[in-house]
């Protein structure tokens, strides 16, 4: 039993820091795909900057100790219309939460696999809140 | 920013037991939202009450599988604040279903320290189920459901 008073592993004492880095990884590239999207319809910006800001507490929490060089992704396209592009990040959110789902069966630490389950429900809330914005 | 407030681990059939109040809480709140709600609103008060109602009765059936008592629903849940307006209505609705994010992120965890797969793939489902709920009523939600709004 992990004691739940024990200072959190940040590097190699970590036996969930693959998974950690695995979550980092998606986080900077939900961020990237925010940006290029906000960057190319800035009408979006006021709707989808807290989603992006959201991401942004997801990755600084599951990279404690900042143990792991967060990637810079290249910009990915985005769709020529902003509907598609919201139907892009919806798809993307949707895709996450199911990832970050199937990831708390794989943790060690049963803190990060709750922090995992409240990710992915922050990306489904997204992907749902996304999709009625499309309705 | 550390994501946990459990000062111990429970144990799976206890956090089964939490879900249990918090999805019987659920039910009862939804009466009271509903009474306050009209045509859309309403329509979705009472698609939630459903969803609760069968959720609260599956982790009844889990107990019972555990071979452990079910504890009894309460008679009445007093809301935080009184549902007299359609606003009081939703803000109990998102405020419900943030506070049984947390409880069913609780058995994530309980259930991950005990390595059952099934509960705890059952749970973090229904963990997202509650901030999509929630996102449903205050057209919102938060990076880590139920953490800010529940807190205190």
């Amino acid at each position: 039993m992990v004691d739940p008073n024990a200072p959190d592993p940040t590097g190699s004492d970590d036996p969930d820091l693959e998974l950690r880095t695995a979550v980092v990884t998606a986080e900077a590239k939900l961020i990237a795909t925010y940006d290029a999207v906000i960057a190319t319809f800035p009408d979006l910006a006021d709707q989808l900057k807290p989603f992006r800001a959201h991401h942004a507490a997801h990755l600084a929490a599951v990279n404690i100790g900042q143990a792991i060089a967060a990637p810079t992704p290249a910009a990915p396209a985005v769709p020529s219309s902003s509907n598609a592009a919201l139907r892009q990040l919806a798809k993307a959110e949707g895709a996450a939460a199911t990832a970050r789902e199937a990831d708390c069966l794989h943790v060690s630490r049963w803190q990060f696999a709750r922090e995992l389950s409240l990710i992915g429900a922050c990306e489904s809330a997204h992907q749902s809140l996304l999709i009625r914005e499309l309705a | 920013m550390s994501v946990r407030n459990l000062d111990a681990l429970p144990t799976v059939t206890a956090a089964l037991q939490s879900v249990l109040a918090g999805e019987n809480a659920c039910v009862y709140a939804y009466g009271l939202i509903g009474a306050q709600l009209s045509d859309a609103a309403r329509t979705l008060a009472r698609q939630f009450l459903a969803e609760h109602t069968a959720s609260r009765d599956r982790v009844r059936q889990r107990l019972i599988e555990l071979s452990v008592q079910p504890e009894p629903a309460a008679a009445a849940y007093n809301p935080p604040f009184p549902i007299t307006s359609k606003s009081t209505a939703q803000r109990l609705g998102a405020l419900i279903e943030d506070r049984l994010a947390l409880v069913w992120a609780d058995l994530v965890a309980s259930a991950r320290a005990e390595n059952n797969d099934e509960m705890t793939s059952v749970a973090a489902a229904a963990v997202a189920a509650c901030a999509v709920r929630s996102s449903r009523w205050n057209g919102t939600t938060q990076a880590f459901p139920g953490l800010l709004s529940t807190k205190g």
